[in-house]
C-alpha cells in the first residue's frame, strides 16, 4: 500500500485520557450493591500436612458472610497441561503462601478478624528449595499422587519432582562436537523475579438469579478465564461472563487462572452476594507468579572460524510447588534461542522441577531471557577465545530470511544481520577492545568502561494446538461515519488499541480518533487467545485489518449505489467515499453508513475479520513452523564498573529492533523503553530471596527494580524490515527489550573488567570479588605516622 | 475499610506532648511526618492507644541560626526543607548533602529531621507483615527471644539507617529535649543506645524538639556519602559522613570526625581513624588510606541479605577514603552514585 496515512505514524495512545485523568476503571474500582470484602489464609509454611482445619469460630463471627476451604471444592483441578494444584489446598500446602482458606465479610476488618479465628493444626513435612535438591536421590516427595501425564513430548514424574521434562535431539550432535576446534562449556544461574506490576491481581465476582457468573478481572486471559470458571464449576461457558477491566500492567503475570480467581467465585455463590478479593503487595510476591530462576548448562562446539557447529543445554527450572505455565513454558523455551544462528545440532534436555516455592509463571520472554542470559554470554567469550569481534561471530552465523532454522522454523522476514550492525554502528562498538589484551594494571580507581552485545529472537504467534489460533474481529461503521471495533484482544497497557484504531482508520480512510473500540466483555466481544507470544499486533491486528477491509467492501457497494459509479472507481479517504477519476465527485462515508442501515432491507456494515495463520503446533522434538513470524533485536550496552565497590552502571543501552514495520513507532519504542528497564532490573539487581522457603524481601522497596533515577539513555531503532504475513509489514514487538538486556550487561562488564559473572543478578559484591587486581605489596608500616594531635578526643 | 485501633490526639504545645506521654507511658505514639510510622502500622508492627500528632506545632518547623549562634533547625523541618533552606545550604552543606539522600522527593516532603534522628532500627525478619513475621517465633526486637540475623545472638542486631545521623554526630550536633521534667541540650551521640531493640536513650516522656549545630561546627569541612543498592528509596547500606576542621590553609586536618551508618544499631564513630587523619596534610594519600584501613577494621558487621560482612567492610574502607578525599577536593571519581 503506498502513502499510508495513519499506519506508521508516532500518534499518541487512545487510552491516554483515562490514564492520565484517573478515570480509568481497575477490576479494584468496580463497586457493585451489596459487594463483601473477601480475604485467604495463606499457608505459613513450606509443606505440612494438614491435621485440623477448623473454621467454626470464625463463622460465627457477625458480619462474616462465607467461609470456604478445601472442602468447599473437593477434586477440582489447576493446571495447563498438569493439572496438579488445586483451588485451596486438600490436605498439603506445599509453599508459603498456598491457599488454605478464604472468607468474606460486609467489613474488611471483619474479614480479617475471621481469618485469626481459623484454628489450623499442621504436620510439617521435609521441605526442598533447590532445584538439584529435588530431583536427588531421596529427596522427599512434593506430590505424592501422579496426575494425568501430559501428552508427549513431555515427561511427568512426581516421584523424582520433576514436573515437566523435554528431550530434544537434532542433527548429528556427536559428529559436530568431533569435528569442533574448541568446545566451550559454562553453568549459568538465573533469579526468580516478579513481573512487578502496579496493579495487584483483583477480581469481584457475582452471580445472578440464574447460577451465572459475572467476573470483573484483572486479566490478560479473558476468554481463558472463562473457559476455566466453567470447568471448575462444571457449567457451560454461556454461564460465565468475564469483564475485563482496564490492567495496571501484567507483563504475562495476569495470563492464566489462578486460584485467587476461582476463591472469589466460591466465596460469591457462598455468601450469595458479589465479593472483591484482592491481593496485597506482599501477596503480589509470595503467591503470584514470577519468573523462573534457573540453572543452565550451555556447551557449544565451535570451529576455529568461527562456526557454531552444535550446542548441549542442560536446563533446570524451578517451578515451585506446582507446575502451573511451566509445561507451555518449557516447550517454548526450550527450542527457541536456537533458532537464532544457523546451529546444525542441538541436544537439550530441560526440565521444570518441583520445590517448595512460589509456583513459577509467564513473565515477558516466557524463559527468552534466561537462555539469551546463558548462550549469548558464552558467545562473546567464544569471540574473544577465538580472536574474533564477536559482532563478526554473529554476524557469520545469524539467521537469513528463507532459511529452515535447526527446528524447522521458517524464517521469512528477518533482519537480524541489519539489526547487529546497525547496533554496532550506533554504539560505538569498534571502540570495543577485549579484555584479555588490556594492561590490568589499569584496574586503578577509574571507573571501568566496556561494551557488551546481545542478540534474539522471538515468537509472533505461536501456535499451541490444532485448533484456533487465530483472531477474529469486527469493524462496524456508524451512521455518523465513525468506525467501532470489536476484538476479544484486549491491550493490557501495550497500546494495541491505538495500534487497531491506526489499521482500521487506514483501511477506511479515517483518522485514528474517529475510531472507536469495545471494552472486552466476553458476552460481547469475541473468543480470544490472549495476548501472549507478542501476538496482538500481528494476529489481532490482521483481524482488525481483514475486517476493516470487508467493511470498506460494504461501504463501496452502497457508495457505489449512490453515485452510480462502479466500485472499483472508488476510493475512501478523509472520511469520504471519493471517485478517483473525479475526486470532487464525494459522499460522505456517514451518508454511505446511513443509507445502507435505513434503507429498505438495509443492515448495518459490519465487516468480520477472520485471521488463522497456516502454522504448526510447536513441538521442538520434531521439524515445525509455529508461527507465523519471527521478530529479532541485537543490542549494545555500554557499562562503567566501579572498581572500588564493583557498582556497574549502565550508560547507555542501543537496540535495533526487527518488528516489522512498526504500526505505532512511539507505542512500539515504549514497549522497547519499558522492556529494557526491566532486563536491567533482572540484569543488576532483582531477585526474590527466600529463606527456608519464605521470601526474605516481598516489597517494592527491596526489589530492585530500576527507579527512575537509574533510568540509562536508550537508543530505540527499528530496522528496515516489512513482514509478509504481519498487518502492513508489522511483527510483534512487546518482548523485543527485555531479553537481550541481562546477557548484554554481563557481556559489557567482562569487556569492562575481565569479570565473567554467571549468575543473575550481577550484584556488585560479586563483581567486586571477580576483580584480580595485579599483586602489589602493601606498604601499610611506616616507621613515623603523622604528628598526633593532642586535642583530638 | 479498617477503623483506628488507636485514638489520635494533637497536643497544642511540646510541653503538653510531653505531659501527655509522661501520663499514657508505654501506650502512645510520636507521628512527625509519619513516613516510617505509617508503613510500621500497616505491618502491624505497633500497637498504642494513642497516637500522639504532633505535625500542628508550627514553632517546632523553625530554621535559623548564622555562623555565630550556630543553626537550629525545628524537628518538624521536613528533610526536603532542610534539603532546600538557603540558610542551611550556606551554613551546613553536609546536612544538606545528606537530607537530600534520604528516600525519594516524596518522602522528604513527608519525612522531618527530628523523625530521621529518632528513626527507628530496621530488620529483614523485623519489618515484615504479620503474616510473615507470624511463622517463627518473635524475635528480640519484637519482644522475643531469638535473632534470626547473629544465631543465638543475645541482643538485637536491627541497624540503624538514617542518612541525616551519622553527619549530624559528625558536626557535634546536640538535640533540645523536651519532657515532663523540662527541657535540657544533649549530643546528638548520645541519643543511641547501641541496642536494636530500644535504639534512643529518650525517655518515654521525651521529645526532640530541636536540632542544633553550634557554630565551631560550621566551620568544618564534610563529605557525607551513601552506598546503597538504589540510588532513591533505599536505606544505606554503608553511610559514611566526615567532617574535618582543617586549618586556614586548608591543607591539614586539625580535628576529624569519621561516623559510619547503617551497618550497627547505632551510627558508629571511629575514634582510631579520626586519631590518624589528625595533623594530616591533604597529600598524604598513603596515610589516609591507612585510617581508613584502620577504620575499617574497628567495627563489628554482620552479613545481611543484600551484602556480606567483607563486602561491608571494604566498602567502609573505600567509602572513608573517598570521602576524606573529597573532603581535601582530591577525588574526582566519587563513589555514591550522585
Amino acid at each position: 500500500m503506498d502513502a499510508l496515512k495513519t499506519v506508521g505514524k508516532p500518534l499518541p495512545r487512545v487510552d491516554a485520557r483515562e490514564k492520565v485523568t484517573g478515570s480509568a476503571v481497575y477490576s479494584t474500582d468496580v463497586q457493585l450493591s451489596g459487594m463483601l470484602h473477601g480475604l485467604i489464609l495463606r499457608s505459613p509454611f513450606p509443606h505440612a500436612r494438614i491435621v485440623r482445619l477448623d473454621t467454626s469460630e470464625a463463622e460465627r463471627l457477625p458480619g462474616l458472610r462465607a467461609v470456604v476451604t478445601g472442602r468447599d471444592c473437593p477434586g477440582i483441578r489447576l493446571g495447563s497441561l498438569v493439572k496438579d494444584a488445586f483451588v485451596l489446598a486438600q490436605d498439603r500446602v506445599r509453599f508459603v503462601g498456598d491457599e488454605v482458606a478464604a472468607v468474606a465479610a460486609d467489613e474488611m476488618e471483619t474479614a480479617a478478624r475471621a481469618l485469626a479465628l481459623i484454628r489450623m493444626d499442621w504436620e510439617p513435612l521435609p521441605p526442598v528449595f533447590s532445584t538439584e535438591e529435588a530431583i536427588a536421590e531421596g529427596a522427599p516427595r512434593i506430590h505424592e499422587e501422579d496426575v494425568r501425564p501430559p501428552e508427549p513430548p513431555l515427561i511427568h514424574d512426581s516421584a523424582r519432582n520433576i514436573g515437566v521434562r523435554i528431550h530434544i535431539r537434532k542433527g548429528d550432535v556427536e559428529g559436530a562436537f568431533a569435528k569442533a576446534d574448541h568446545v566451550f562449556e559454562n553453568r549459568n544461574e538465573t533469579s526468580i523475579v516478579h513481573q512487578g506490576y502496579l496493579e495487584p491481581n483483583c477480581m469481584v465476582a457475582s452471580w445472578d438469579a440464574h447460577g451465572k457468573l459475572t467476573a470483573y478481572a484483572s486479566s490478560m486471559y479473558t476468554s481463558g478465564l472463562r473457559q476455566d470458571f466453567a470447568d471448575v464449576f462444571g457449567m457451560p461457558v454461556s454461564k460465565v461472563r468475564v469483564i475485563g477491566t482496564t490492567v495496571g500492567g501484567a507483563f504475562g503475570g495476569k495470563i492464566s487462572f489462578q486460584p485467587l480467581h476461582a476463591i472469589a467465585a466460591l466465596l460469591a455463590r457462598k455468601a450469595d452476594a458479589p465479593v472483591r478479593l484482592a491481593n496485597s503487595r506482599e501477596e503480589e510476591f509470595t503467591a503470584g507468579r514470577p519468573r523462573v530462576s534457573t540453572v543452565i548448562e550451555v556447551q557449544t562446539a565451535v570451529r576455529d572460524d568461527g562456526a557454531l557447529l552444535g550446542r548441549k543445554v542442560r536446563f533446570l527450572g524451578d517451578c515451585g510447588a506446582y507446575t502451573h505455565t511451566a509445561a507451555p513454558m518449557l516447550i517454548v523455551l526450550s527450542g527457541r534461542s536456537d533458532n537464532l544462528y544457523r546451529i546444525g545440532a542441538i541436544e537439550t534436555d530441560a526440565a521444570m522441577v518441583y520445590t517448595n516455592k512460589t509456583p513459577i509463571g509467564a513473565y515477558r520472554g516466557y524463559g527468552n531471557p534466561q537462555m539469551t542470559f546463558a548462550f549469548e554470554s558464552q558467545l562473546e567469550e567464544i569471540a574473544d577465545t577465538l580472536g574474533m569481534d564477536p559482532a563478526e561471530l554473529r554476524l557469520r552465523n545469524a539467521t537469513q530470511p528463507g532459511d529452515t532454522s535447526v527446528h524447522g522454523w521458517k524464517i521469512t522476514s528477518c533482519a537480524l544481520s541489519e539489526a547487529i550492525k546497525t547496533v554496532a554502528e550506533r554504539s560505538g562498538w569498534s571502540r570495543r577492545t577485549p579484555w584479555a589484551g588490556r594492561d590490568p594494571g589499569a584496574l586503578g580507581s577509574r571507573p571501568l568502561r566496556g561494551f557488551g552485545m546481545a542478540c534474539m529472537v522471538h515468537e509472533c504467534d505461536d501456535r499451541h494446538s490444532q485448533g484456533f489460533a487465530g483472531s477474529v474481529a469486527t469493524v462496524a461503521l456508524r451512521e455518523d461515519g465513525r468506525a467501532h471495533i470489536v476484538t476479544g484482544e484486549g491491550d493490557y497497557g501495550q497500546g494495541s488499541r491505538t495500534v487497531y484504531a491506526q489499521i482500521a482508520a487506514e483501511v477506511l480512510g479515517l483518522g485514528h480518533e474517529d475510531v472507536d473500540q469495545s471494552s472486552i466483555d466476553t458476552d460481547f466481544t469475541p473468543y480470544t487467545l490472549g495476548p501472549w507470544g507478542s501476538r496482538l499486533t500481528i494476529s489481532g491486528g490482521n483481524a482488525v485489518r481483514l475486517a476493516a477491509e470487508d467493511a470498506r467492501g460494504q461501504v463501496l457497494e452502497e457508495a457505489a449505489r449512490i453515485l452510480e459509479v462502479a466500485e472499483e472507481d472508488l476510493t475512501l479517504e478523509e472520511g469520504h467515499v471519493v471517485v478517483e477519476a473525479a475526486p470532487e465527485k464525494r459522499i460522505p462515508l456517514a451518508e454511505a453508513a446511513r443509507s445502507r442501515i435505513h434503507r429498505r432491507n438495509g443492515s448495518p456494515i459490519i465487516g468480520r475479520g477472520a485471521e488463522e495463520p497456516d502454522t504448526v503446533p510447536m513441538d521442538p522434538t520434531k521439524q515445525t513452523n509455529p508461527c507465523s513470524a519471527y521478530s529479532f533485536a541485537a543490542q549494545v550496552a555500554e557499562v562503567e564498573v566501579n572498581p572500588k565497590t564493583g557498582q556497574v552502571k549502565v550508560l547507555h543501552i542501543h537496540t535495533a529492533n526487527d518488528a516489522g514495520t512498526p504500526i505505532n513507532p512511539l507505542a512500539l519504542r515504549g514497549q522497547i523503553e519499558g522492556g529494557v528497564l526491566q532486563g536491567l532490573g533482572q540484569a543488576l539487581l532483582e531477585e526474590v530471596r527466600y529463606e527456608e522457603g519464605k521470601i526474605l524481601n516481598p516489597s517494592f522497596l527491596y526489589s530492585g527494580m530500576p527507579r527512575a533515577s537509574e533510568v540509562p539513555q536508550i537508543d530505540c531503532v527499528f530496522a528496515d524490515s516489512k513482514d509478509p504475513y504481519g498487518p502492513f509489514g508489522a511483527k510483534g514487538g512487546g518482548e523485543l527489550g527485555l531479553t537481550p538486556v541481562p546477557a548484554a550487561v554481563a557481556n559489557a562488564v567482562w569487556n569492562a573488567c575481565g569479570v565473567r559473572v554467571r549468575s543473575l543478578p550481577l550484584t556488585p559484591e560479586e563483581v567486586l570479588k571477580g576483580l584480580r587486581y595485579p599483586r602489589r605489596p602493601r606498604s601499610r608500616a611506616r616507621s613515623a605516622g603523622p604528628p598526633s594531635n593532642p586535642e583530638n578526643p | 475499610m479498617f477503623r483506628l485501633p488507636f485514638e489520635v490526639v494533637h497536643p497544642a504545645t511540646v510541653a503538653e506532648a510531653a505531659e501527655f506521654l509522661s501520663a499514657h507511658q508505654g501506650e502512645a505514639k510520636v507521628m512527625a511526618g509519619g513516613s516510617d510510622l505509617m508503613v510500621s502500622l500497616n505491618q502491624r508492627l505497633l500497637s498504642f492507644r494513642y497516637l500522639v500528632d504532633i505535625q500542628g506545632l508550627p514553632e517546632l518547623r523553625r530554621i535559623v541560626g548564622d555562623s555565630e549562634s550556630g543553626l537550629r533547625i525545628g524537628a518538624l523541618a521536613t528533610l526536603r526543607e532542610v534539603e532546600r533552606s538557603p540558610l542551611v545550604r550556606r551554613l551546613c552543606p553536609l546536612l544538606v548533602q545528606a537530607a537530600g539522600k534520604v528516600g525519594s522527593v516524596q518522602i522528604r516532603n513527608l519525612g522531618t529531621l527530628g523523625g530521621n534522628v529518632c528513626l527507628d532500627t530496621r530488620c529483614w525478619y523485623y519489618n515484615q507483615t504479620d503474616f510473615w513475621r507470624g511463622s517463627k517465633p518473635p524475635c528480640i526486637k519484637e519482644g522475643g527471644e531469638e535473632c534470626y540475623v547473629v544465631r543465638r545472638g543475645d541482643t538485637c542486631y536491627a541497624l540503624h539507617g538514617a542518612d541525616t545521623v551519622p553527619p549530624l554526630i559528625a558536626l557535634d550536633a546536640q538535640v533540645r529535649v523536651v519532657g515532663v521534667q523540662g527541657e535540657g541540650v544533649r549530643p546528638v551521640e548520645s541519643l543511641f543506645t547501641g541496642d536494636g531493640k530500644s535504639p534512643l536513650t529518650l525517655g518515654p516522656d521525651e521529645l526532640v524538639a530541636e536540632v542544633l549545630i553550634p557554630p565551631a561546627s560550621l566551620f568544618r569541612r564534610g563529605v557525607y556519602i551513601k552506598y546503597a543498592p538504589k540510588d532513591t528509596i533505599a536505606y544505606p547500606l554503608v553511610g559514611v559522613a566526615v567532617a574535618l576542621e582543617l586549618d586556614s590553609a586548608g591543607w591539614t586536618c586539625q580535628r576529624a570526625r569519621i561516623v559510619i551508618g547503617g551497618v550497627a544499631a547505632a551510627p558508629l564513630r571511629v575514634p582510631s581513624a579520626e586519631k590518624l587523619l589528625c595533623g594530616l596534610a591533604a597529600n598524604d594519600d598513603e596515610w589516609i588510606a591507612e585510617a581508613a584501613h584502620v577504620g575499617s577494621r574497628s567495627v563489628k558487621i554482620y552479613s545481611d541479605v543484600y551484602a556480606s560482612a567483607g563486602y561491608k567492610r571494604k566498602m567502609i574502607r573505600t567509602l572513608i577514603d573517598q570521602a576524606v578525599r573529597q573532603v581535601f577536593c582530591k577525588d574526582p571519581h566519587p563513589t555514591g552514585r550522585r
